[in-house]
């Protein structure tokens, strides 16, 4: 069983033990993440339609929330550890009451992510479904093509601003505008983290089988294996262990450039003004950023929850704790993809490099 | 003493954690650095508050009431890359930072308007622009359309600049560790959170009192 890390030093996990931690998770705790995960979403999603709903509709999305924790926490007693099955039982029968409530509006980001890979090709219609299984049109994506009058991708709402599961929309996407071979130009333009995305759909689809398992693992191989990629990655989830956007990458970072100050500044250290404008204007290039691409925001992303946020969830005691983890890996996901678009539109056009 | 483009630079390239200030992205440091500042810019989300059923903000309601209330009467918006938000003359939204900041226990900042929006009637924020050592996260911009023209404002615009005061000694109080803290490390544009002030749960507490209590001569 993986240590968690609430008693590791952020220091520790700068060194690499988030490395060692990802690498090491094992299914069933992936599996019991990505359910209490789930939950912890679906109450966010039910507060969030409580503070904008009118006043019955905020009072049954209260009262849901009430019905959600008390029964992830009976299920937490039941197990020990708790299995996968009870706690998605606990949110599954809360999920389909959300079909009660008003919808919040998609993350704006969606939209741009799916821009990015499909250049205006699909209009990006996207269904968030009050079912934690939603069947249409998931069980047509990658096996011959969508129906064209109903050019939408469905996910369920819980996942609606979880940025790690957005490649499923982007596979329901790809099958939408007839990519050939959908499920690997996907994988080749999102990385390894699709297999992830698959794998803990499939847990909430019924299908906690070893196929699940086995995709999951293959992952975690291809990750590990995806040399500039996965460094790039790794490095960037230390940045999120940290509490830090990872929108863009240094530049400076790149071919072993030492981006230390005193060999940027050329000795001039604080308070040094040494050199002429052209010696400052070639100094302050070591703090250019170049954006983040979204196949290494989301490999970073799965590194970070398997090696970091995942273990403090599971080990994590109430329920505000619990929110503040999941909500914290959504948060800067979403907002990382959001800044990456904003940068890389101004890279595109010329206004920065 | 207020922080030179060299000294931004040093404590920006630091391996020293406890000295290092954070802002990223920087997406053209030549554009954003000054000689003692550096530009930061508009972020995508913005809050606007609709007040065509709003009468008052009543602080004396229960916080969980009066986070529904500000919820009920603000309305989020989120652009993308090229999407203009247009602020009209005399309008007042929040918005925040594109860049991620983390200052050291021993850096304070300062957020000011630049000059460029400023002669177009863009005031960038109302009262609160000092920044505490030890934040962590998105500024907030209160911005207001001064001017006479409507303003379209695309995220990623350089519409402020951060000066840095490095104190003689760090703070032991730095903002993360202050107990009442209501703005931490949040990544986008937060609304106020006065409600939560500990002098409105006296405030609520001597109201209830006085509602309760029984009227003289009845």
């Amino acid at each position: 069983m993986v240590e968690t890390t609430t008693e590791i030093g952020m220091r520790e996990i700068v060194d690499g033990i988030m490395e060692k931690t990802w690498q090491q998770l094992e299914w069933h705790a992936v599996a019991r993440a990505r359910a209490l995960a789930f939950a912890c979403r679906l109450d966010r999603q039910l507060e969030e339609v409580s503070a904008v709903a009118e006043r019955p509709e905020s009072r049954l999305a209260a009262r849901l929330r009430t019905e959600l924790q008390a029964a992830v926490e009976r299920a937490m007693d039941e197990g020990h550890p708790p299995g996968a099955d009870a706690l998605f039982a606990a949110a599954e029968a809360v999920h389909e009451q959300l079909a009660y409530l008003p919808k919040p509006a998609m993350p704006a980001g969606v939209r741009v992510f799916l821009r990015g890979l499909f250049d205006r090709r699909w209009d990006e219609n996207v269904v968030v479904a009050a079912v934690s299984r939603p069947r249409w049109p998931l069980a047509r994506a990658g096996r011959g093509g969508t129906d064209p009058d109903r050019p939408v991708t469905v996910l369920p709402r819980a996942d609606m601003r979880n940025p790690l599961m957005w490649p499923l929309i982007a596979l329901q996407g790809a099958d939408i505008v007839g990519w050939t071979d959908a499920e690997e130009r996907v994988r080749q333009a999102l990385g390894p983290g699709v297999r992830f995305a698959v794998a803990e759909a499939m847990l909430s689809d019924g299908e906690r089988s070893a196929a699940a398992r086995e995709l999951w693992q293959r992952g975690c191989e291809e990750l590990s294996a995806a040399g500039p990629l996965y460094d790039d990655a790794l490095e960037l989830a230390r940045s999120l262990a940290d509490g830090i956007l990872i929108s863009a990458r240094r530049v400076g970072a790149r071919g072993g450039d030492n981006l230390q100050a005193s060999s940027v500044l050329g000795g001039a250290g604080v308070g040094g003004a040494s050199g002429g404008t052209a010696d400052i204007y070639r100094q302050l290039e070591a703090v250019r950023d170049v954006p983040a691409e979204a196949v290494e925001i989301l490999s970073a992303g799965w590194i970070h929850w398997y090696g970091h946020a995942a273990p403090r969830l599971l080990a994590a005691d109430d329920w505000a704790q619990k929110r503040e983890i999941v909500d914290g890996v959504d948060d800067v996901l979403c907002r990382s993809l959001d800044v990456a678009a904003i940068h890389r539109f101004y890279a595109t056009e010329g206004a920065s490099t | 003493m207020i922080l030179n483009e060299h000294q931004i630079l040093e404590r920006m390239l630091t391996d020293d954690p406890e000295r290092r200030i954070v802002i990223t992205p920087v997406l053209d440091p030549v554009e954003q650095f000054g000689p003692s500042s550096l530009d930061v810019r508009l972020g995508p989300d913005f809050k606007v508050v609709r007040t065509s059923r709003l009468t008052h903000l009543d602080p004396l309601k229960e916080p969980d009431e009066i986070e529904g209330d500000v919820a009920r009467y603000t309305e989020n918006s989120v652009i993308r890359p090229g999407e203009p938000f247009v602020l009209h003359p005399g309008e007042f939204a929040l918005a925040s930072t594109l860049e991620f900041i983390r200052l050291p226990y021993d850096i304070a900042a300062r957020l000011e308007g630049r000059s460029t929006w400023g002669r177009l009637g863009l005031e960038i924020h109302a009262t609160a622009g000092f920044v505490d050592p030890g934040f962590s996260g998105a500024l907030t911009f209160e911005l207001k359309n001064a001017g006479q023209v409507p303003l379209p404002l695309y995220a990623g615009l350089r519409i402020a600049q951060l000066c840095f005061f490095q104190l003689s000694d760090p703070s032991r109080l730095p903002y993360q560790a202050k107990r009442y803290t209501k703005y931490a490390g949040r990544l986008g544009t937060a609304g106020s959170r006065y409600f939560q002030d500990p002098e409105y749960a006296a405030l609520r507490a001597a109201a209830r009192r006085a509602e309760d209590a029984p009227t003289r001569g009845a």
